[in-house]
Formats: structure tokens, sequence, C-alpha cells
């Protein structure tokens, strides 16, 4: 597959002490990728950078050879980041509005279309505060999807939800990924990592393998990614 | 633009609205205080000539200060600012929105306690009560963007609190308000020229008691002004390093 998005010798420190070292990669378009490690590995940091909420101190990311806005991309926090005082529909209204979207007919369709696909519908006017964690997410990633992005980065999302949620969420990512949008998830999920396309396996801020995850088993010589994980981290990755 | 800022102010009007606490700050805080110093100062009218023009002044300073500042650590702690800050909101946009959403509020308060203090003192509604309007909406633009700026110093809302005696205790005693600026030593004389409280309370002194034209408290007005200015400019820069995070 085409490279999509690349990024080339990234490098970023916290407080001087470098976080991220020479990190080169590069993403086809069109599909699932999973940062998958550890907490404090460096997944948000990546989300972070790709973002601009974080600017490198070397290195580069560009999509499609360029640079880029962040009106191309959506992005889904960690925490819920909701309007808790608003309904389900005002958060979508007003995220809307704020990504350029004026047209009272667009903004109902849009907000409809996503309520549906996370089946929230009946839940438009009830206030955030009163829905459950796994509304929320789903809300959450409802909102990140308001601006039609062409990449969408998640951040752990499919932390407090249930087998068969998570299940339609998967359903629904590889129908974007069939709409030509780009998925990266970050998540210590194994099995997120085992529905994405790749997955890069991350260990303070360097990547130890980047492959699919039947290949990552296979040339393991392990059952699952778990254990696939475990060997990369003590004996590294080679096929 | 125009869509996005007033989106904004729209949202924190909803917030706000929905928000009891923050109901009760706005509205049921300034009458009680203001019954209560009704009764304390209702047999001392030469008292209250002094400390009038204070109340207002400092009311609206500090309730502003302490809404904005508050309800942008939330925004921070929530992970909304970040979120809203990657849409197509610009940073002035968004700090527009905030005052235009707050200003209400902050209006909604000043009428409240303007309306006590004038019926204490018996004012006579005339051309000076323009003056007034005037000073409360600098007051606010200064006190909003000074909230902004603090909130990004604060990592939750009692450290927000905790601003209070740094940054309004020096303002309310160095305002004029206990002893006229003049009488002051010349050290304090000199940094009470560069607190905003100074100028909010000389030209609400001057509105309200002295009755004087709008044209003698213009300096003290161009004051309040420039320091809204370095506010705004000041919050600016705290939201967009919140935006990169550098």
């Amino acid at each position: 597959m085409k490279e999509y998005i690349s990024i080339k010798d990234l490098n970023f420190s916290y407080n001087k002490e470098k976080f991220i070292t020479a990190l080169d990669f590069d993403i086809p378009k069109s599909s699932s990728i999973g940062l998958i490690g550890p907490s404090g590995s460096g997944k948000t940091t990546i989300i972070k950078l790709i973002l601009g909420l974080l600017s490198p101190q070397k290195g580069s990311i560009k999509i499609n050879k360029k640079d880029y806005t962040h009106n191309e991309l959506g992005y889904m926090p960690q925490q819920y980041a909701l309007y808790e005082e608003l309904s389900v529909k005002e958060n979508l209204e007003i995220f809307s509005k704020l990504n350029n979207v004026s047209k009272k007919s667009e903004i109902k369709k849009r907000s409809q279309d996503l309520l549906n696909l996370i089946e929230l519908s009946d839940k438009a006017k009830e206030l955030v505060k009163n829905l459950s964690g796994g509304m929320k997410q789903r809300l959450s990633m409802a909102i990140a999807m308001i601006n039609n992005p062409k990449i969408l980065l998640l951040d752990e999302p499919t932390v407090g939800i249930d087998p068969v949620l998570r299940e339609s969420f998967w359903t629904h990512f590889k129908k974007l990924n069939e709409n030509k949008i780009t998925i990266i998830i970050t998540s210590h999920v194994m099995d997120d990592a085992m529905k994405c396309d790749k997955v890069i396996f991350f260990i303070k801020g360097k990547i130890v393998a980047y492959d699919t995850p039947v290949n990552l088993i296979k040339y393991t010589k392990t059952n699952n990614l778990g254990d696939a994980f475990v060997q990369i981290v003590n004996k590294g990755y080679q096929k | 633009m125009i869509l996005r800022t007033l989106s904004i102010a729209k949202l924190v009007l909803l917030k706000m609205r929905r928000d009891k606490r923050s109901i009760g700050l706005v509205v049921v805080a300034p009458i009680v205080i203001m019954t209560l110093i009704t009764f304390i100062f209702n047999e001392k009218p030469e008292t209250l000539q002094r400390v009038a023009p204070a109340i207002i002044s400092v009311f609206t300073f500090l309730f502003t200060f302490l809404l904005t500042g508050i309800t942008f650590i939330r925004e921070r702690a929530g992970g909304t600012l970040e979120r809203i800050l990657l849409t197509n909101l610009k940073v002035h946009e968004l700090l527009i929105g905030y005052f235009l959403g707050f200003l209400i509020f902050a209006l909604i308060q000043a009428t409240i306690v303007t309306t006590f203090v004038l019926f204490m003192i018996d004012y006579s509604i005339d051309s000076t009560l323009i003056n007034l309007v005037i000073i409360i909406f600098l007051s606010s633009l200064c006190s909003v963007n000074a909230g902004i700026m603090f909130s990004s110093l604060a990592q939750n809302e009692f450290q927000m609190v905790q601003f209070i005696p740094v940054f309004f205790a020096p303002q309310i005693f160095l305002a004029g308000i206990f002893i006229p600026v003049q009488d002051m030593p010349r050290t304090l004389e000199i940094i009470s020229n560069f607190l905003p409280l100074s100028y909010a309370f000389n030209s609400t002194k001057l509105t309200i008691i002295n009755k004087v034209s709008i044209e003698e408290i213009i300096f003290d007005l161009s004051i309040l002004f420039i320091f809204s200015a370095i506010f705004i400019v000041a919050s600016s820069l705290v939201v967009n390093s919140q935006k990169n995070n550098k």
C-alpha cells in the first residue's frame, strides 16, 4: 500500500528529557493502524504531535507528502472532553458550528447520521452528565467525526465500553476505511490490536516492531499478540 | 468568524444557566451580600458614601474574575479547551465569545449591586448613569481576561480561589477605598497607579458621588482600557501556549 502519512526522524523531549527518539514510519491510506504499548510509552504523545498540539524538536510529519491542517483530522481524546451541562444534540451542534458547518439543515443531518451510528438517537435531548460512561465514549467519537475527517485519531477509544459495543465500533471503523478514512488508534488492549491492519509496538518512545498482527504472531512463533509483544520486548523482532 | 464567536458565547450562557452553583454566585450571592450591606450602612450615610463606589467596583471585578477563571479551569481540566482549539476556532474568537457570554452575567450582577447601592445613597438617575455602564463594561473586560490569564497558573478551582488574596487584596487596600491614594506613602501611591481597581474605583466614586461628566473620568477609563488590552494580550498568549503546548 502507498504511504499516506509519513513521519520522518521525529524527536520530542519533555523538559529536555528525550521522550520520542528518531521515529520513522509511514501509514498507508485507508488503513487502521494501532499504536500499542504500555502506559507512558509515548502513544498519546505521537497522537498529539500529529495533531499539532505538541511541536517536535526535530523531524517532520507529512500527509500525502504535504503539510496539513487540523481540518483534515478528527480527534477523540482519552478523556471524554464533552460539555456535561449540554445535551447530546447541543454538543454535536456546537462542534459542528466551530468546524464551520453553518447551515441548520446540514448540522441536523450530520448530527442525526452520527447519532444513528453511535446508537444514541433516543438520547439526543439528554444532558451529557446523565449519560453512562460508554454513551459518553460514543458521543466523544461522534464529535471526532463531525468534520468528516480524512484521518481519525482515536486515543484509547474502547476503554470502558462493553465487548458488544467494541465489536460494533470496529465494524464501523472498517466501514470508514472503505470510505478512504485512515484511522490511528492507541490502545493497550490486544483485542483492538488484532483488528488493526498494522500494529506499531512502542516501548519508551521507540518503535520495537511494525507489522501486521498475523506477521507479528508468525515471526515471534507465539500464539497471540500479547505473547508476541512480550517476546519482542525481551528478544527484539526479526522477520 | 461571527458564527464561531457567537457559538462560544452561547456555550458559556448555556453552561452557566444550567449550573445552579454559578447562578447562585451570579444572582443570589450579590443579593444576599447587598441586603446585608444595606442593613449595616443604613444608619451611617457618611460611611456609605465612602464605601458605595468600592462595593460596585470590587464586586464587578471579583465575581467576573472568579466565574471566568473557574469556568476556564474546567474547560482545561475536562479536555474541552484542547478539543475546541482543534476546530476552526481562533484564539481571539474564543476570547471574544467568552467575554460576550460573561458580560451578560457581569451586567446582571452589576445591575443588582448597582441598584442596591444607588438606592442606598438616594442616587437620582441622570446622564452620569452612562458613565457607570462604561465603567462596568471595561471592568468586566479587564476581569474576564485576567480570569483567563490567572486560570493558566492554577491547577484546580481551589487554587483559583487562592488568587483572590494575591490579585485582589493588594488592589482593595491600595485603590484608595480606605485611605485616599494621595495620602499613602509614595511607594504605595506608585504601586496603586499600576492597579486597575484604583481607576475603576476612582471613576465610580467621581460618577456616583460627585456626578461628574464623562470628560472628567476619561483618563481613568483610558487606563482601564489599557489594562484590558494588556490582559487580552496576556490571555491570548496563555491560550495560544495551551494550543501549542510549547
